[in-house]
């Protein structure tokens, strides 16, 4: 009986976010992977809000989730009371919510076929690959599985978008082989190399006190950074979000 | 019998919860147990993973990479910026966390500060330790502050650490934000570790702002916080917790943690998910409801203004009220638990200026609070 009601419930919410999409048409923009995904949402975030252009939304990223996201609804928990005020809402919400021009959503999988169900919600013009990591894997059966579930995502992305991946990674590094769009490159250097014009490199990764900080290598270019965080993953999001907003910025979306 | 085990005490607090369950009918106003049952949310989310098969194997020794994550997310909404990968180490309730935290920073002999009246296992898992638990006594006074001038005088050659609790158990006093900077810089000029157990810190009433020295980079490697799911979500036995420091402490935290539990039960990491993916609106739940507990519990002890004083506490879900006589505390609780049958712990149990004083909590249900003070009401109008 609850499971009916959460399948009810899921494609109801998954109606009233799709017309929501369909009215505002923003420029999607999905983080996907088994780690780091709120950490470079944040960090993409944080550039976009300079230009009044972030979509502040929890990082709910699941088949409710992703939907309670876009039509700016909070979760219901254990409720029925709340959910159904939630259902009640869900219709004026898909003809009103204000969506900006760029929105970045977080899609989670825990199973194969997570992703796509998300994908046909929102489908992104651009596609950030954090991790594949042993997370998750009993229910994925294996890292190849899982890495076929975040293929299904970079497949989906149009030959007008843009996949971004971890080079870090080599199982995410691969899906480029898949990807019909441009793909770029983000991740941590060993050593004081020069990135490629298509790769942002964090090299000269240092911890001190007040943080972490190190060399943003791209193409010809060097930019010293600076963050009050601690942890390289927050250096690899720094990366992903500075290979984003570039894109965004020669297409002239920002 | 044994050389590590004769100086430690089993808690009074258990010995209290022992000499009750000899009657029947005891109200106990006793043990710090949350009256609530974990949120069905948070149960939940455990029992998807019991059905998916992946709570069965040990996770790695710091815990689940995904709840650690969630984790520093959670210490970043509170300004407290700790890499997950590094600095945090999920661990089987805050006892353990701070247990695994004294093994690993102290050596015997080793002398660890500790305020007076505090709750009263620190003392215990110190001696485990094979260090000398030392009293830096809280000023009634000044609603159980910190006295640094006090401190700094029984700071020696042996201090290695400073340990408390805030917000304090027992007395519910939440440490201002210049009181604990002056703690710091204190443990800077003698060169000592901070340790912090903010169990509590959820539960602060009437507008008082929690501050904590993790919000300060420039402490970082002399600062160990810890924290625990059990009081905040309603989990106490779950038995989940978490410590975080700077990454050269927790990197020798964690070859104790490793050796004392493997790791954090499994089933319980998920549940530590759920709660801090779906819990936050408990926490508010909760608070508001020891805000009315508390509120109930003074209207009674206001009533008894000639038997005992008070300070009113602004947070955790204790209150320590001082009775006007001379006889010893733990004497006064058994004799309240003959004569009327409610389970209070004695003051004592916190350290030497706990003594003539009761712990109360009002972590139990609103009737227990009402049936246990109507009951110490009845005991101190028969005394007078």
């Amino acid at each position: 009986m609850k499971l009916l009601a959460k399948i009810i419930l899921q494609y109801y919410l998954y109606l009233f976010a799709k017309i929501a999409l369909w009215r505002c048409r923003p420029f999607v923009i999905a983080i996907a992977g088994t780690t780091n995904k709120t950490f470079t949402k944040q960090a993409i975030e944080s550039f976009l809000s300079a230009n009044d252009q972030a979509l502040a939304v929890p990082s709910f990223n699941t088949e409710i989730g992703l939907p309670l996201a876009i039509l700016g609804l909070k979760s219901g928990y254990n409720s029925y009371q709340r959910w159904l005020a939630i259902m009640f809402l869900a219709p004026f919400r898909a003809f009103y919510v204000k969506l900006p021009k760029i929105a970045v959503f977080e899609f989670g999988s825990s199973r194969l076929g997570d992703l796509a169900y998300l994908i046909s919600l929102a489908p992104p013009k651009i596609v950030v690959i954090t991790a594949i990591t042993q997370r998750y894997l009993e229910q994925f059966g294996g890292i190849d599985q899982a890495a076929k579930e975040y293929e299904s995502l970079v497949r989906s992305v149009p030959e007008n978008g843009l996949v971004v991946l971890n080079t870090d990674i080599p199982e995410v590094k691969h899906l480029q082989l898949v990807s019909r769009a441009k793909t770029v490159f983000f991740g941590l250097s060993q050593e004081d190399i020069s990135a490629q014009e298509n790769t942002w490199l964090i090299s000269n990764y240092k911890v001190t006190e007040q943080g972490i900080s190190g060399l943003l290598l791209n193409g010809d270019s060097k930019k010293d950074f600076k963050l009050q965080r601690f942890g390289k993953h927050h250096a690899s999001a720094y990366s992903a979000a500075n290979a984003v907003i570039s894109e965004l910025i020669k297409d002239k979306l920002l | 019998m044994f050389e590590r085990t004769k100086s430690i005490q089993l808690s009074v607090i258990k010995q209290m919860e022992l000499l009750a369950s000899r009657y029947a009918n005891v109200v106990s106003l006793a043990q710090g147990i949350p009256s609530f049952d974990t949120p069905s949310a948070i149960k939940r989310r455990a029992s998807r993973a019991l059905d998916d098969g992946v709570v069965a194997k040990y996770s790695l020794s710091p815990g689940l990479p995904e709840l650690r994550e969630l984790i520093e997310l959670s210490l970043a909404s509170e300004g407290m910026y700790y890499d997950w990968q590094s600095e945090i180490i999920v661990t089987a309730g805050s006892i353990e966390a701070l247990t695994a935290t004294l093994l690993t920073v102290t050596m015997p002999g080793d002398e660890v500060i500790i305020p007076d009246p505090t709750y009263t296992s620190y003392r215990e898992a110190i001696r485990l330790a094979g260090c000398e638990p030392i009293y830096a006594p809280l000023d009634e006074t000044k609603g159980w502050s910190f006295d640094i001038k006090s401190i700094e005088k029984i700071i020696t050659p042996k201090t290695k650490a400073i340990f408390y609790c805030n917000p304090n158990n027992p007395t519910g006093t939440v440490y201002t934000k210049e009181q604990l900077l002056a703690l710091a810089q204190l443990a800077e000029q003698h060169d000592l570790l901070i340790i912090s157990d903010e169990v509590y810190k959820d539960f602060i009433y009437d507008g008082m702002t929690y501050f904590s020295l993790g919000q300060e980079l420039r402490y970082r490697k002399r600062f160990i916080r810890i924290f625990s799911f059990s009081k905040a979500y309603a989990m106490t036995g779950w038995r989940v917790g978490y410590v975080h420091s700077d990454a050269s402490i927790i990197r020798e935290i964690m070859k104790v943690h490793d050796c004392l539990v493997t790791c954090a039960p499994v089933v319980s990491q998920y549940a530590a998910m759920g709660a801090l993916e779906m819990g936050a609106e408990w926490i508010e739940f909760f608070k508001e409801e020891y805000s009315k507990r508390r509120d109930l519990m003074c209207e009674t002890l206001d009533r008894l203004s000639d038997h005992l004083v008070y300070t009113k506490p602004n947070s955790a879900y204790f209150v320590m009220p001082k009775y006007l006589g001379d006889k010893p505390s733990f004497e006064t609780a058994v004799d309240i638990l003959d004569k009327v049958k409610l389970a209070l712990v004695p003051g004592s149990a916190f350290g030497p200026s706990g003594e003539y004083h009761l712990r109360l909590s009002f972590g139990r249900k609103a009737e227990d609070i009402i049936e246990g003070m109507n009951r110490l009401e009845k005991y101190f109008n028969s005394k007078s």
